[in-house]
């Protein structure tokens, strides 16, 4: 009984969340120069304008490519912080976990502007490089307040007993510790990769001419918005299940082969 | 079990060093013109700042919104959680996809959509219309529940994601015993996984309080002008009268009453374990 | 957007060659940041005036967007100069060159045979386009009626329905005079506690105060507000399409964007260049056909279709019935009145 409840609520928040979305379809297909609902008249024309005007698809890859980037570097950097900040003791361990929290705190306009100061005196502006580092910066405390949470929650003795048992200590964590932190990592990885793809404020100010798919929404914003925006946005989502069922299809293969999926446990 | 002192610096350097770099000294800049104006200390900054009733009022209304919005995605988002943990893993996989694929969409354009759904002509007060429940359209947007509903959709997967991960985190073998002796479903949700995922629902509050704190977009687009949040204050301060000195000041009080509120929040559970959260270790 | 024709386009940058053919250095590893608002509108302007100028010069050209005081401030000031050429608002242009922020222009490299008229160069910009904030309206909302002034505008019993302007005293408080019947010449210095006096009746007919170009526009398609102020270019494409929306300039005003260099910027000299080329009355014509935002270059109007000359802002009849914004006015007193403005919209 329940079950069917919760079913029936997870259904409603979730068409809830969904619900710009199942708009933005309708749209998109529009044939106006505008946004309407419901559209008068439909048309491919601004899936098409996407692929003619090349600033939106290199807006959309420097975006995914920063968006990987930062991801990988964030997860990588904020989880070896938080090991440390949950196993060994130091004075300054508060004022650390502060400093890797505040990024999330302090307006990003704040952050958008002192970066811009120093990217100008180091000549980082309008590098992707610096861009990416710079996501990663604001990605990392989704990374370490997670990974800290999970870790905290996590029963030593098991990897004690690793220990005891002859296990290097990295051995030990990479078979004890982190296969419990996967749904952890996962869900960081998903907030941080995130985080990045949607950063508007700081890129508008470092990247010089590099436009990422939020700053060049953010420019069209200024004097029109057509609906090629909304277009973008379907495709993503296209293509994002469209991954998804590819990854899940080539996931079940291995399984049948395997018959084990410690991912599918994130 | 506690590392080695060698081994913490190792583990710690990196992570260090980008804070730093790109963080703390770019920042620290910035928000030393609170108290510097570059040649010499100064309180007129502060001075300026506190003698205007509007930054008062403004940072009031960004904590309460925060609050509020933080309460409904806390109230939203665990028994979705819930829900989810309790799927066989495939289905988890999708349903944390579902919930997961707003995120595609740019947080501008998903406001953007919400214009146009809760507009005066839009569809939402066309059906409140129609089944009569409002002979007149009603003002829907530029409210603070237009606001409210943006956040919310913006949030909720944030909070949803972190309260599953804490569930899973739960070892299910320990309700599994617990129902094993005897206990009531509801007995085993109450006393056994609660408590202990309590601690994953807090990271996911915390994580959503903060980013709320620093919401821009939404404000703008969807509040009236009596729902302007304090980082559309702080970006005026930067942008259009160019006092950066004045945004350093807000910036400032902001970090400063929110680090009040985590370590209020972390006194008040220090006692309890099951609160401990990913913030200040103790 | 549309595209321009592949052959427009290859006169434009055959005569814009023509024109330049007298620059002999060809320097072929410059390159110029040149900063512009972006969006849509960065695409027209490489075709027309960005991509032919590194044709004809050798010069590249980096657009960056968007225009943003504070980074120019923050360039300036710590020596390290992002852009060598940027678009900038009126007042902006005030509080810049105040600041000592950008350079005098050289206009003898610009527009040597003095055929620019005077107001269209300002001793550290080069005024690059005009558009103006005027009145918008739905046309299907009033009963046939339409709004001919600010009196009108602030009438909310011959014209109900919601309305809304910027989230920015800049104009407001023009159009609040004006309503209250203050003569277009008398304008300026503002008597602001009037203006605020009379902001004070229309503020709760206002369910939203605008912030950029895009939010106006779908404001009104959306009939969240029957009335609106609004930027002149967005409204002709509504109508186009058979959208019930009509704007007058009456009452309007008319606005000013520049271009200047940075203080500091490194390559000013080809700055200059760039800054002839966007003078090139075929190309400015081509780009105008685009964005109705018509600068002051000579012999561009004589290429435009005399109709579609007449809709834009500067055409005699429009401008007639318009007041000049006051930039230097609004640099003066921005700070004080932006303060006010914000305790007085936001609490």
């Amino acid at each position: 009984m329940t079950r069917i409840v919760l079913l029936v609520y997870f259904v409603l928040v979730t068409g809830f969340l969904l619900l710009p979305l199942i708009f933005l379809l309708p749209i998109s297909l529009t044939n106006s120069q505008f946004l309407e609902f419901p559209p008068k008249s439909l048309s491919l024309r601004w899936y098409r304008e996407f692929f003619i005007d090349q600033s939106w698809v290199d807006a959309t890859l420097v975006s995914l490519k920063i968006g990987f980037g930062a991801t990988a570097i964030s997860l990588l950097l904020g989880t070896l912080a938080s090991v440390a900040l949950v196993r060994s003791n130091f004075r300054l361990k508060g004022i650390l976990t502060a400093i890797f929290i505040a990024p999330l705190i302090i307006p990003s306009v704040v952050i958008a502007l002192a970066l811009y100061i120093v990217f100008l005196r180091w000549r980082l502006v309008n590098n992707i490089y610096a861009l990416t580092i710079a996501h990663a910066m604001i990605a990392m405390p989704y990374v370490v307040m997670i990974i800290t949470g999970s870790l905290r929650r996590f029963d030593m003795t098991i990897e004690r007993a690793a220990r005891i048992l002859g296990a290097t200590p990295v051995r030990a964590f990479i078979h004890t510790t982190l296969p419990f932190l996967t749904p952890a990592l996962f869900a960081s990885g998903i907030l941080a990769f995130f985080a990045s793809f949607d950063e508007l404020i700081i890129t508008l100010f470092i990247s010089g001419g590099l436009q990422t798919l939020p700053v060049r929404i953010w420019n069209d914003l200024s004097l029109k918005l057509d609906p090629t925006v909304p277009a973008v946005a379907v495709m993503l989502t296209l293509v994002s299940i469209l991954g998804m069922t590819v990854g899940e299809i080539a996931r079940r293969r291995n399984e049948r082969r395997y018959q084990s999926n410690p991912i599918s446990e994130a | 079990m506690k590392i080695r002192w060698s081994r913490t610096i190792l583990l710690l350097t990196p992570a260090t060093l980008l804070a730093a770099m790109l963080f703390v000294y770019p920042v620290f800049g910035v928000l030393s013109l609170t108290v510097h104006d570059g040649t010499s200390f100064t309180g007129e900054p502060i001075r300026q700042v506190f003698n205007s009733q509007l930054s008062i009022i403004v940072l009031q209304r960004t904590f309460v919104t925060a609050a509020t919005v933080t309460l409904i995605c806390l109230l939203m988002g665990y028994p979705m959680a819930y829900f989810m943990a309790g799927l066989s893993p495939r289905k988890r996989v999708l349903a944390t996809y579902l919930i997961l694929l707003p995120f595609w969409i740019s947080v501008l354009i998903r406001t953007y959509t919400w214009i146009i759904l809760l507009g005066r002509e839009g569809i939402l007060n066309k059906a409140l219309v129609a089944i009569g429940l409002t002979a007149e359209p009603i003002q829907l947007l530029y409210t603070p529940f237009a606001v409210h509903i943006g956040m919310v959709q913006i949030l909720l997967p944030i909070v949803i994601l972190t309260c599953l991960t804490s569930i899973l985190d739960v070892e299910r073998d320990l309700v599994k015993a617990a129902r094993i002796l005897g206990a009531t479903p509801a007995q085993a949700f109450w006393k056994v996984l609660f408590p202990l995922s309590v601690s994953g629902a807090a990271t996911g509050g915390i994580i959503c309080f903060i980013l709320c704190l620093g919401f821009f977009v939404t404000p703008t687009l969807l509040g009236g002008r009596t729902s302007l949040l304090i980082a559309n204050l702080i970006d005026l301060q930067v942008h259009k009268t160019l006092k950066w000195d004045l945004a350093a000041v807000m910036a400032s009080a902001m970090l400063a009453a929110t680090f009040t509120c985590l370590l209020a929040y972390w006194m008040l559970t220090r006692k309890r374990a099951e609160f401990a959260t990913g913030g200040l270790a103790r | 957007m549309t595209k321009i024709t592949r052959r427009t386009f290859g006169i434009a940058a055959g005569a814009l060659a023509g024109s330049l053919a007298f620059s002999p250095s060809f320097a072929e590893d410059v390159t110029i940041v040149v900063n512009g608002s972006g969006g849509a509108l960065a695409q027209t302007i490489t075709k027309i005036f960005e991509e032919p100028f590194t044709k004809a010069t050798g010069i590249k050209v980096r657009p960056t967007a968007p225009v943003s005081l504070p980074k120019l401030k923050a360039m300036v000031e710590s020596g390290n100069v992002e852009w060598d050429v940027t678009e900038l608002n009126g007042d902006d242009v005030v509080t810049a060159t105040k600041a000592g922020w950008l350079v005098p222009i050289d206009y003898k490299a610009i527009d040597p045979d003095n055929k620019l008229p005077a107001i269209a160069k300002q001793p550290t910009a080069l005024v690059r386009a005009s558009y103006s904030t005027v009145i918008a309206f739905r046309t299907d909302k009033f009963g046939g009626k339409t709004p001919q002034s600010w009196a009108d505008f602030w009438d909310v019993k011959s014209f109900p329905g919601p309305r809304s302007l910027e989230n920015s005293p800049k104009g407001n408080l023009e159009f609040a005079l004006l309503a209250d019947g203050v003569a277009p010449d008398k304008l300026y210095p503002l008597d602001v506690d009037r203006a605020f006096k009379k902001l004070d009746q229309i503020k709760k007919h206002i369910p939203v105060w605008w912030t950029n170009g895009a939010q106006h526009v779908q404001l009104l398609i959306d009939g969240e507000v029957s009335m609106t102020s609004s930027w002149n270019g967005r409204i002709t494409p509504l109508k186009n399409e058979g959208k019930p929306v009509d704007i007058t300039f009456k009452g309007g005003a008319l606005m000013l964007s520049y271009l200047g260099i940075p203080k500091g910027a490194k390559h000013q000299k080809e700055a200059l260049q760039f800054m002839k080329f966007r003078m090139d009355p075929v190309a400015s014509a081509e780009f105008v056909k685009q964005v109705p935002y018509p600068g002051f270059v000579p012999g561009m109007m004589e290429l435009l279709d005399p109709a579609f000359a007449a809709t834009l802002p500067t055409s005699p009849a429009n401008a007639a019935v318009q007041f000049d914004f006051n930039s230097a006015w609004w640099a003066d007193n921005l700070d004080a009145v932006q303060a006010r403005w914000n305790e007085w919209l936001l609490i």
